[in-house]
């Protein structure tokens, strides 16, 4: 049947019987075409990078199609969004799992972004190293990008449900913004459309939610992807070609095999010195094998925001309410390492008080984020460090990384955990909150 | 007598590098003029948020000591003739802030205030704000939540209208 050739097609792209299909697959295919034609063997290793760049696109994935049938759903305006999630959760087929597995796939999009740049960190993935015309340092920043893209995702999509949750978190979140001196108020103002959260607040939210955020997301994600391409390929790979380069200058002289662009050989005899015999060994097609690990890791995130999605049901508080705070009022776990630096960094000094909003909710987090986007500049290990976990060379700041990262994860258990009304010391094993009176 | 190709300085502009250069500078300033109509236009000229000054209805209305609005988002203490006015907002990150034997107590991030909202405690960098208070035409009691009075500025109000 005619109708059924371009799928023959597609399936004889997707398992090639030679070498010859393999390397037309990636050439003939748009889809394809982002990957090379061939990969090493050891970037393809699951522990090599725990895949997790490609767990983090796939639940973005996940977002976007799921995002997609909330966005008919979903009202953006202060009367009606908070019925509609509502609605959503009772009423709508489906809807309350719709709602979960975006829910799920959004905190996991989280979990999956940063431990991909521990990832990258702790194998020393940034550095330069590699094919002419690479820089990774510069991919390095582009994720730091994703990371805040990422974050500003989760953070506005937080008030969309409109309940007492979102109400006082970005009340919360927004009045940081604030704190920065001189720009901060109209910073504020310009974010919510006004003094206060309202309409012009949900709609701006909804908007960037819906739209600007995803489509940075997206564009920066096919940079992101076209640069590890441009860098020659992953940084585990680069120990690959240097070993063969250097055991082919050491080796006599031999008939090999030519290597050309496409991985095809033609079975050439000609007597040479070069790496590519060995090259040849160490990797192998990308099509099947790279696109099909990549199916895989795309299939299992799609499995388990679905799965989370149906067994825990996204929260929903009641409705937004500007003339009751909620006590505790908690930020989305993520950010509530940030939310008990604001409360603990508040200092004295000779009677003045200095403001705990600016110091934990932009100066910290503004020098950590300072600090990771110089990072590659202020690695001076060797080139061999690049692509191992945990290299010699690196092991003191991969200390460092850990430490400071362990401070985080600590201040989030603890704001997480620990703190019950009034942000007050609690501990998760009392028996029942003690909540005080109101007068 | 110069040859036309020689007319100008073959180091200076062409009419093409000219011309490029005019185009740049176009988009570059139509880009500018862009984004910053864009931005102007996000920052609004007309708020539908009610007006900072609010009627609060007639004095004798209030107790003797403090009544808490949750609407204004302002506690009114009264002394006999009296009124003032505290904001309930938190001077650290904005939260409501709950009053308690001790004062106020914000739900947020603990901080604490005593009964003149002098912070006692906790991450707030200052005080609660006191509120200018009026009376309208009317004789119904105002407040006014932009701005800021010193705690000793109480508004007294006519005997009559406690009657
Ligand atoms: C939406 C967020 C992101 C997506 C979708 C994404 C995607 C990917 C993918 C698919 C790869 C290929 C290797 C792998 O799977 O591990 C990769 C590599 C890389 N990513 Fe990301 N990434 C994101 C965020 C980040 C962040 C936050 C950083 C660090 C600040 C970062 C830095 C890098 C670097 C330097 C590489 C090259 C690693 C190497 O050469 O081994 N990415 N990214
Ligand atoms: S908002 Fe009141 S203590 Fe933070």
């Amino acid at each position: 049947m005619r109708w059924l050739r371009p799928f023959r097609t597609l399936r004889r792209e997707l398992s090639p019987t030679t070498p010859r299909e393999a390397s037309d697959a990636v050439v003939r295919n748009l889809m394809l075409h982002a990957f090379p034609a061939r990969a090493t063997k050891r970037a393809l290793a699951w522990g090599t990078t725990g895949w997790l760049g490609t767990v983090t696109l796939g639940f973005f994935l996940v977002l976007c199609a799921t995002g997609g049938v909330l966005l008919l759903l979903y009202v953006p305006s202060v009367e009606r969004a908070y019925a509609s999630m509502k609605d959503l959760e009772s009423v709508v087929v489906f809807g309350s799992w719709l709602r979960g597995t975006h829910r799920a796939a959004a905190h996991l999009m989280v979990v999956a972004v940063v431990l991909h740049l521990v990832r990258v960190f702790l194998t020393g993935a940034y550095k330069k190293e590699g094919a002419p015309g690479a820089f990774r340092p510069l991919n390095w920043l582009v994720g730091i990008g994703l990371l805040v893209v990422t974050l500003g995702l989760s953070f506005t999509g937080y008030l969309l449900p409109w309940d007492q949750l979102a109400y006082w978190a970005v009340t919360v979140g927004t009045r940081i913004a604030a704190s920065v001196p001189l720009v901060g108020e109209q910073a504020r103002h310009l974010l919510l459309g006004g003094s206060s959260i309202g309409q012009p607040t949900l709609t701006r939210f909804y908007a960037l939610h819906c739209f600007v955020l995803p489509a940075a997301t997206l564009l920066l994600t096919f940079w992101h992807l076209w640069r590890v391409r441009k860098d020659g390929g992953l940084a585990a790979s680069d120990r690959v070609v240097d070993d063969a380069i250097e055991k082919a200058r050491h080796a006599p002289a031999a008939a090999g095999k030519s290597y050309t662009l496409l991985g095809t050989t033609a079975g050439g005899t000609v007597s040479t010195r070069s790496p590519a015999p060995l090259l040849h060994e160490a990797t192998s097609f990308a099509v099947p094998n790279l696109v099909r690990r990549a199916m895989l890791v795309l299939l299992a995130t799609l499995a388990l925001s679905s799965l989370l999605g149906l067994v825990s049901a996204a929260p929903l508080e009641q409705a937004a309410d500007p003339e009751r705070t909620p006590n505790p009022a908690k930020a989305p776990w993520y950010f509530l390492w940030l939310q008990e630096l604001v409360s603990i960094l508040s200092f004295e000094v000779g009677g003045r008080v200095l403001d705990g909003a600016f110091l934990g909710g932009i100066v910290v987090p503004g020098l950590l984020l300072g600090l990771l986007a110089a990072w590659p500049w202020l690695d001076r290990s060797p080139r061999e460090a690049a692509g191992l976990w945990f290299h010699p060379a690196r092991r003191v700041q991969c200390r460092v990384f850990l430490a400071l990262l362990l401070v985080v994860v600590a201040l989030g258990v603890v704001g997480t955990f620990f703190r019950g009304p009034y942000w007050a010391w609690t501990s998760p094993f009392a028996p029942t909150l003690p909540v005080p009176t109101r007068v | 007598m110069t040859h036309a190709t020689h007319d100008h300085d073959p180091h200076g502009p062409t009419r093409r590098s000219l011309l490029a250069a005019g185009a740049t500078g176009c988009a570059v300033a139509g880009a500018l003029a862009h984004g910053a109509a864009w931005t102007l236009s996000l920052a609004p000229r007309v708020s539908y948020e009610p007006p900072s000054v609010r009627r609060l209805g007639p004095p004798k209305t209030f107790p003797e000591g403090v009544t808490f609005l949750s609407a204004e988002k302002v506690f009114v203490v009264r002394k006999e003739a009296a009124f003032r006015g505290l904001s309930a907002v938190c001077t650290h990150l904005g939260c409501t802030v709950d009053r308690t034997d001790a004062g106020f107590r914000c739900p947020c991030h603990g901080s604490e205030f005593d009964a003149e909202g002098v912070r006692t405690g906790g991450p707030a960098p200052r005080g609660l704000v006191w509120r200018a208070m009026s009376l309208a035409a009317d004789g119904t009691l105002l407040v006014d939540l932009a701005g800021e009075v010193a705690a000793t500025v109480a508004l007294t109000v006519p005997e009559e209208s406690l009657r």
